[in-house]
């Protein structure tokens, strides 16, 4: 017997596949390098901890994966605007990433503050440097603030945690009678339907509220989501409530005085919810992984490798990427499943390009929108590799929506959100 | 799509065929193991909603251990123009014939879940 663990790991596992038989041998997927390799993931959120565990699930034994995180749980956005009504409690959304520590990843508390891609290592908060052979970024996403504005006095909550709970307490502190002004940034921003969605849920609780509104200032020309049930919502549902203006973009804030300036004007409420522009976060940018004038970091989707010089053994996957696919946490997911797939061919020698992997490239997007307090909506859709433009294209008659509320779609949204946690997290 | 003859293929799931083979060899074959790999990607997939490795955390059908031609036939069916209003009659629209044979070969290749 051999005393090398990675070896002995490997050949109990070979055991174990015997054992199980037709499953563990049919399944091919145990790419070997030739020494073990180590893996680095920064960012435990929906891409980050996705990427981590199905290198685990998927890779050779002796794969190391090491996840850094600088907390100890990832607070999910998903599901998130349900905190403001009181359906859900930020707790409930609350997944520790040690979860992740029985598929064998490692997972460190600290931050990633520098990354050095010449000589494959990052630099953590703690002051230690830690060596790569393939580095995965991710962060989620920044924010970019209009003049005068602070998260404090007009909270974003476009980041779950403290954010969301300030913001549940304002609407609740609200006066009788109160205006509730929320901005929309122009596209493309983290969750499509969310702000649309997030306008729904407070106009209901503000139903108790006589005189209430709800004041939608969107940016973007349009409901950018889920545009029929969001459309009908607004005009039908909650008329005299909700006023939606598009096209109207924030200039500068005054939260004490409760002012928006605007270029259509200056907008008066007693809670303002800005959701600022949004950019690839500062992780990825530090990084170096964004071009000078743009937002978001390039990659090929055959493996989400940057497309940078340099950054051949960087990977950035979830909203910081700049597919141009929805920033959603179930996108997210899909993402992370193609760059784990792609490190371990890469790492095993292999090429990501075949033709037959080519066509297995695909990621797709399910999204639920509560409406009211019980009924809910759905958007969804199929992105596929196009081999021409070499970029991920919707695939025709997969995107659609519900159309509608109902109160199925609803119970089918708790269905959806807890098998999206733990195919993530758990 | 590669193979536009659903039905002779779809009698012979490729991941049960090199299965077999690997039971007598010992060893995945080649060839026969990249279209598991690839199978394996695009199954993942179906596991935001499904569960890793088609073993659903709940509310939702789990896919491991599916009979493979079950699996196709529903996703043919889902996936026919007109048929609209169900997330997965849209997401059925998003696959080539070739690849639902892969995904169905994959979890027809899984040992079914313990919960049914
Ligand atoms: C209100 C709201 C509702 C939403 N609803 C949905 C929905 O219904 N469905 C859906 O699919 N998506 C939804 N989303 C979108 C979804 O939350 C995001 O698209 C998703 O979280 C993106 O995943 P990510 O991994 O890129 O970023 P995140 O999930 O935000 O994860 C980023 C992680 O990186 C860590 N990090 C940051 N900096 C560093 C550093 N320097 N070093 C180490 N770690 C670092 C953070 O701590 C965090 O854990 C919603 C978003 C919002 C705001």
């Amino acid at each position: 017997m051999t005393k090398d663990p990675l070896l002995s790991q490997s050949r109990r596992d070979i055991l174990l596949g015997a054992s199980a038989g037709v499953m563990a041998l049919s399944a091919p997927a145990r790419l070997r390098a030739a020494t073990p390799k180590h893996v680095l993931v920064a960012g435990g959120g929906f891409a980050g901890s996705t990427a981590a565990k199905y290198l685990r699930v998927w890779g050779d034994p002796s794969l190391q994966v090491t996840l850094v995180d600088p907390e100890k749980s990832h607070t999910s956005c998903v599901m998130s605007n349900l905190v403001l009504n009181r359906s859900l409690r930020l707790r409930d959304l609350r997944f520790p990433l040690s979860g992740l520590e029985s598929y064998g990843v490692t997972v460190l508390r600290a931050k990633v503050d520098k990354v050095d891609p010449a000589a494959m290592s990052v630099k953590l908060d703690s002051g230690e440097t830690v060596g790569y052979d393939k580095l995965v970024l991710t962060g989620g996403v920044s924010f970019i603030g209009p003049d005068g504005w602070s998260a404090r006095t007009a909270p974003h909550a476009w980041k779950a945690g403290a954010q969301t709970t300030l913001l549940r307490n304002r609407i609740e502190a609200m006066p009788a009678g109160g205006t509730f002004i929320m901005t929309i940034p122009k596209s493309p921003y983290r969750c499509p339907p969310g702000p649309y969605e997030r306008a729904c849920t407070v106009a209901e609780v503000l139903h108790s509220n006589p005189g209430a509104r709800v004041v939608v200032l969107d940016a973007n020309a349009g409901i950018q989501a889920t545009k029929v049930s969001f459309t009908r919502a607004f005009n039908e549902l909650y008329s005299g409530i909700i006023d939606y203006r598009p096209n109207v973009e924030v200039e500068s804030v005054e939260a004490g005085a409760g002012l928006v300036h605007t270029n259509a004007g200056t907008f008066r409420g007693d809670v303002i919810n800005i959701i600022p522009t949004h950019r690839a976060s500062a992780l990825v940018r530090r990084a170096g992984a964004v071009p000078k004038g743009s937002k978001w970091a390039p990659v090929d989707p055959l493996s989400y490798a940057s497309t940078l010089a340099g950054y051949e053994n960087i990977h950035v996957i979830g909203d910081s990427q700049g597919t141009g696919q929805p920033k959603s946490g179930h996108m997210a997911n899909a993402q992370a499943k193609v760059c784990a797939d792609a490190i371990l061919r890469i790492l095993a020698g292999e090429s990501i390009d075949t033709l037959a992997r080519v066509r297995a490239v695909t990621t797709n997007s399910a999204c639920f929108s509560p409406i009211t307090a019980d009924e809910a909506s759905w958007l969804t859709a199929v992105f596929a590799y196009d081999e021409t433009t070499g970029e991920m294209r919707v695939v025709p008659g997969s995107l659609a929506e519900s159309g509608g509320w109902s109160r199925e779609n609803y119970r089918e949204m708790f269905d959806w959100s807890n098998n999206l946690w733990t195919d993530t997290f758990k | 799509m590669l193979d536009p003859d659903l039905k002779r293929i779809s009698r012979r799931p490729v991941l049960l065929v090199s299965a077999a083979l690997a039971l007598l060899t010992g060893l995945p074959q080649g060839a026969l193991a990249d279209r598991a790999t690839d199978a394996r990607l695009l199954a993942s997939q179906c596991s935001q909603c499904h569960g890793t490795n088609g073993v659903s955390a709940g509310g939702i059908d789990s896919l491991a251990g599916s009979e493979y031609q079950d699996l196709v036939d529903k996703m043919m069916d889902m996936g026919r123009p007109g048929e609209t209003g169900d997330i997965m009659k849209h997401q059925a629209k998003g696959y080539t014939t070739y690849q639902i044979m892969l995904i169905a070969e994959y979890f027809a290749s899984l040992p079914k879940s313990g919960d049914d």
